[in-house]
């Protein structure tokens, strides 16, 4: 009865200051490496830098590893993005975990693996190498298939989500007017999640150009053969400051846009 | 979110929880320890077992005395080392696999004192044990069918390695550059390449893991490995005598039986 009600009360929607200081405080953790970095990349020398031969070696070698590596990642990923949605087999969950597996390994244990499966004294490079010749690591195969492992787990993640969150109602509508499984993913499920498919097609992507780890262990380190952008950063930041620099420059440019590019797509929901 | 992305956290919540109960904290138990000085000697990946040993005997010698010393070793390839050193990482002696690193760093002027030889040691060409390849030479190693693995450039191994072939007026296809001799080495040892160069003392730790081919002294270079005590010790003192205890007859004793040359100060 003390309490006096004139009307709505207004929402308070000041920033409390408990959640501004620390939100400010891991703004600036992300930001100033960044600042760091501009601060020291020497702009008067950066065009000559980014075509030197050094860094257009790695750039070609980066762009075709990691579209070779979307790819492999959409025409592998999206059916088993499906299966792992649609169907129920036993041990489903354990196949799941196995397929996002690559997004929590260090890749570097990644790379370790693919040598003991597909390197020359692997389980399966062994034999393949012996009767064909043909061996993955030290070649721009080896790179392709380190970036797949990492990156596809990108694809298979975006794409379930969204199989999951469209539901079957229209999957099951069509069946029942007759169309077959084939035809249902064909004309219905797949034009539904073209929008998640895009997304997820860029994020492998991104991830696949920036690949170090995996590549680095399993496919070696080779200018013109293996030497990605990343791996480049690596040798370069030893021995030529200013080229790391500016290949870093170019990493830190691409991945801008595919975040701004991505924003609604990904960090929005659906 | 989507439900792969709950999945997602859930391994890492998992994850970071099973590290969470990892032993690994179960040191220093007893106040005797905290007497113990902690001397981290950041080493070149060649040196690595003959820095072991040495460390091995310095920590004895210590205990013996009293003071007891702990040797904290850091090996990665002398370069890497020199760019930790130039950034500020915390060390207290420095040992490189060239002259070269061990000059940049005693220009930045992060070397507390003097800089002293330590060993010698030269190149070798190394294939997998059954060298099933027959290299028996320098030259071998243009064939682009050759799987060939040298040290980066800017890394002592590597640039030495390329000295000697410029030397030699070897074209080499290489495959891959390691990041420091012991990488290189183990994917030789793993049979993953064909043949690499590496310094004779990595070839006596190997054993019967590779085979060695060697290379003609005329084509050789000298590899000086050098020691010194860092500008930021914490313990300059114990690090000297470290440095001391290195370049002594016992010291020398101990790199001679990993396959280096005793360098004469």
């Amino acid at each position: 009865m003390s309490v006096r009600r004139s009307g709505p009360r207004r929402p308070n929607t000041a920033v409390p200051a408990a959640l501004l200081v620390p939100a400010l405080v891991g703004l600036a953790f992300f930001a100033i490496p960044i600042v760091g970095l501009l601060s020291k990349t020497p702009w008067g020398r950066l065009p000559g830098l980014v075509t030197s031969p050094t860094v257009v070696d790695a750039l070609r070698l980066s762009m075709i590893s990691s579209l070779a590596a979307t790819l492999a990642s959409v025409v592998m990923g999206v059916p088993l993005a499906w299966m792992l949605a649609r169907t129920t087999f036993p041990g489903r969950s354990v196949v799941r975990a196995l397929v996002t597996l690559p997004l929590v390994l260090p890749p570097v244990v990644g790379g370790a693996a693919l040598l003991f499966a597909f390197g020359r004294r692997g389980l399966l490079g062994g034999p393949v190498e012996s009767s064909t010749g043909f061996l993955l690591p030290f070649s721009i195969w080896g790179v392709v298939v380190a970036n797949t492992f990492v990156a596809m787990p990108f694809l298979v993640v975006t794409v379930e989500g969204a199989l999951t969150n469209i539901g079957t109602r229209h999957e099951a509508a069509a069946a029942t007017l007759g169309a077959t499984p084939l035809t249902v993913f064909r004309r219905v499920t797949l034009p539904m999640i073209a929008p998640s498919i895009g997304a997820g097609l860029v994020l492998t992507w991104a991830r696949a150009l920036g690949e170090f780890g995996a590549t680095v262990t399993f496919a070696g380190n080779a200018p013109g053969t293996t030497r990605t952008l990343p791996l480049a950063v690596f040798v370069t930041l030893g021995q030529d400051r200013d080229t790391a620099i500016a290949i870093s420059m170019i990493l830190v440019l691409v991945s801008m846009v595919v975040l701004v590019a991505l924003r609604d797509r990904w960090w929005r929901g659906r | 979110m989507f439900r792969g992305g709950r999945w997602a956290v859930a391994v890492l919540t998992l994850l970071a929880a099973a590290s969470a109960c990892a032993p690994g904290e179960i040191d220093d138990p007893t106040a005797q320890r905290a007497q113990t000085i902690r001397l981290r000697v950041l080493a070149a990946a060649s040196l690595t077992d003959a820095m072991e040993d040495l460390a091995d005997g310095f920590e004895a010698k210590a205990k013996l005395a009293g003071t007891p010393v702990e040797v904290e070793l850091n090996v990665a390839g002398s370069a890497t080392l020199r760019e930790q050193i130039l950034s500020g990482a915390p060390g207290d002696v420095f040992v490189s696999a060239n002259a070269a690193i061990m000059d940049e760093v005693a220009l930045a002027d992060e070397v507390n004192g003097e800089v002293q030889p330590l060993a010698a040691n030269s190149m070798m060409l190394v294939t997998p044990a059954d060298n099933s390849r027959a290299v028996d030479g320098l030259e071998d190693l243009a064939d682009p069918d050759l799987l060939v693995g040298l040290c980066t450039p800017g890394v002592p191994c590597g640039d030495f390695a390329a000295q000697v072939l410029e030397q030699a007026g070897v074209d080499a296809e290489i495959d891959t550059f390691e990041d420091d001799v012991r990488s290189l080495m183990t994917r030789v040892i793993a049979d993953e390449l064909d043949a690499a160069i590496v310094y004779e003392s990595d070839v006596a730790a190997a054993g019967p893991a590779v085979a060695a081919i060697a290379i003609p002294s005329e084509l050789n270079v000298e590899a000086e490995s050098q020691i010194a005590v860092l500008k930021g010790s914490e313990n300059p003192t114990t690090a000297h005598t470290f440095v001391d205890f290195a370049a002594s007859a016992e010291g020398r004793t101990v790199l001679e039986s990993h396959g280096f040359q005793s360098v004469t100060p």
